[in-house]
């Protein structure tokens, strides 16, 4: 399953940098923390990957009462906050230059000279080119000051799907609270009854968040898809190669190094390809 | 008779939990706690508070586990309450690693902390000087808050509180009818203990706040504690050293060590000194005495000598000072019967 591969790539990606000295620019640290189910489930498919994984002892247990089952692991955090201005940085190092525009077609691109395009544009992919698979995973968190809470605790209701259930996330600076995932709901603003649902579901598994003072609230549109799409496709009267690299879900960060990997080797290998084009306009 | 004074000496983790101990096993007492020093001006405020013993060689092992559980299930209590940000108490995850095979597989706190394990070959390749490690998840007491957190449970209670240095427990003897003697390596002097050592310590608390899990070698001089609001580096056994300064050289010193384990501490800012000295003995005293001189009498339970197995150790032994004062109770009220005939 290339999910898979992609996940270890980057989590082992990642584990080589978390003892550099960049690791904290990157936003890159490890933590430990709880996943918590209401009846005994199969070992997930990462169990060999993320570290020191096994299942919680009863008096773990009793630390969140209406669940009965669950792992203990540790994970890596990167904090997009962080992430995304390091690797800007080093994009800016290596000369990639950066225009803040609006895309309106692939061809546009190749009439402005390109060889290749890679597509990144998450959930409005369907905007360059449709897509019914793809469709917004609405989410929202409240970021709490609770820097007492050191580990993560993700639950999970086998109803209701993933990233449906209360979780808590400590960052470095702040604490993330969430739980929700709607399919197909656009709305990037905050909703009073998810707010709720979050806060008095996420106080009842830890209820010293009571306490904690509300920094920020935020809501987002998951990219989601049945797959990543992850493939070159030729467009246009030209047949120009567009590398597609959309449609992550909630797990982007987990599987972004590997998938990036894979979209170098199709850029790689579609360049290729164009050489001797290239060198016959020349 | 009437309600029996007792008066607690010291502010510590010790002092604090043993009034607490003693107020709700007493209630009909009329407790008063004096003390030089309160936080944050304890040693209590410079330890870590990391709920991991540090075997004492003269007591028994089964009574340092005793202690130990006891202390563990009531911490973990208030770290699933909604007092726990208050209280300072929370649960962390770490590793304790060793550059050569341990002298146990287990020691003797394995099963009362949660999840101990060995650590795996890839949780291991983090470290790679160390060739052998154990996981486990443990309760750290971040200071001031807990002792703050104590503080206030006392006033609500009604106890009183005093700053006042003791200079010997006889100045007591006609205000108190029991004197409980929490003053830690004040001790020495307070009650001439000569088995009563410093043991110097000296740590950095630095602002990490990504780091999430604790470290620890398991030679006990190097560790990284992640608290509240900073993250405590240590650290030093210095055997009867008194200094109070924080020495540079040392501070250097812990740096280095605690950025080999964990390097991500090179960006760490914030960086405070500060020294403690453990009040070390080779067991906790833990026993009631009768002091009569002239006809005065006053009854005195020792609590004290706690080492590095304060934070450990104090609930336990909390428990067992007022099972110690509930026998000097009856003692007093045998005494006041027999002197009505």
């Amino acid at each position: 399953l290339s999910r898979r591969l992609w996940n270890k790539e980057t989590f082992e990606y990642l584990l080589g940098h978390v003892g550099s000295p960049e690791a904290e620019e990157m936003g890159l640290f490890l933590v430990s923390g709880y996943n918590l189910f209401k009846e005994p489930v199969p070992d997930p498919v990462w169990k060999d990957i993320v570290l020191g994984f096994r299942h919680l002892t009863p008096r773990e247990l009793e630390l969140f009462p209406g669940y009965s089952y669950g792992w203990f692991n540790t994970a890596l955090m990167l904090e997009g906050r962080r992430y995304l201005p390091w690797l800007t940085k080093r994009l800016m190092q290596r000369g990639v230059k950066f225009f803040h525009q609006k895309v309106e077609s692939f061809q546009e691109l190749f009439d402005q000279g390109a060889d290749v395009v890679i597509n990144c544009t998450g959930v409005r992919a369907g905007d360059l080119q449709p897509d019914p698979a793809l469709q917004p995973g609405r989410g929202q968190v409240i970021k709490v000051r609770a820097p007492w809470v050191k580990h993560f605790i993700i639950t999970h209701d086998l109803e209701s799907g993933i990233y449906n259930s209360p979780y808590i996330i400590p960052g470095s600076e702040v604490t993330v609270l969430g739980g929700v995932n709607q399919l197909g709901n656009w709305s990037e603003e905050n909703s009073a009854q998810d707010h709720r649902a979050i806060w008095e579901s996420c106080c009842r598994l830890l209820p010293a968040l009571q306490d904690a003072p509300i920094v920020e609230e935020w809501s987002g549109l998951r990219p989601v898809r049945p797959s990543v799409r992850l493939e070159r496709e030729a467009v246009g009267p030209g047949r120009s190669e567009v590398i597609h690299n959309y449609g992550h879900g909630g797990f982007g960060i987990t599987i972004h190094w590997g998938c990036a990997m894979a979209a170098a080797r199709l850029c790689g290998s579609v360049l290729q390809e164009r050489l001797p084009l290239r060198a016959a306009r020349l | 008779m009437a309600a029996p004074k007792v008066a607690v000496v010291g502010a510590g983790v010790v002092g604090l939990s043993t009034a607490l101990s003693v107020a709700g096993a007493f209630p009909a007492c009329s407790l008063t706690l004096l003390a030089e020093h309160f936080s944050p001006g304890t040693t209590s405020d410079v330890a870590a508070g990391m709920l991991i013993p540090h075997a004492a060689p003269d007591t028994p092992i089964h009574v340092q586990k005793q202690w130990f559980r006891e202390t563990f299930t009531y911490l973990f209590a208030i770290s699933n309450s909604a007092e726990a940000s208050e209280a300072g108490v929370h649960l962390v995850s770490g590793w304790q690693v060793f550059k050569s095979a341990p002298e146990e597989d287990l020691p003797f706190w394995s099963d009362v902390v949660l999840g101990f394990r060995t650590m795996s070959e890839a949780e291991l390749q983090k470290f790679p000087q160390h060739r052998y490690g154990q996981a486990f998840t443990t309760l750290k007491c971040d200071c001031p808050p807990y002792l703050l957190w104590m503080e206030k449970r006392l006033k609500a209670k009604g106890v009183q509180m005093c700053t006042r240095k003791v200079a010997s427990l006889w100045e007591l003897h006609s205000e108190y009818d029991i004197v409980v003697n929490c003053a830690g390596l004040g001790a020495r002097r307070l009650v001439g203990d000569q088995q009563l050592l410093p043991v110097r310590g000296q740590v950095l608390q630095v602002h990490a706040p990504w780091v999430k899990n604790f470290i620890r070698d398991g030679d006990g001089l190097t560790y990284i504690y992640p608290g509240i609001n900073s993250v405590t580096l240590g650290g030093t056994r210095e055997k009867e050293s008194w200094s109070l300064c924080p020495d540079p050289g040392t501070a250097k010193g812990i740096f280095g060590r605690c950025c080999s384990l964990e390097p991500s501490l090179r960006a760490a800012r914030d960086v405070k000194v500060k020294v403690g000295l453990r009040p070390s003995r080779g067991s906790v005293r833990l026993q009631r005495e009768v002091w009569s001189q002239a006809g005065a009498k006053i009854l005195v339970v020792h609590n004290y000598g706690h080492g590095s197995g304060g934070f450990s150790m104090h609930w336990g032994t909390a428990k067992e000072a007022a099972r110690l004062v509930g026998e000097c109770i009856a003692l007093l009220q045998g005494s006041s019967s027999r002197a009505k005939l």
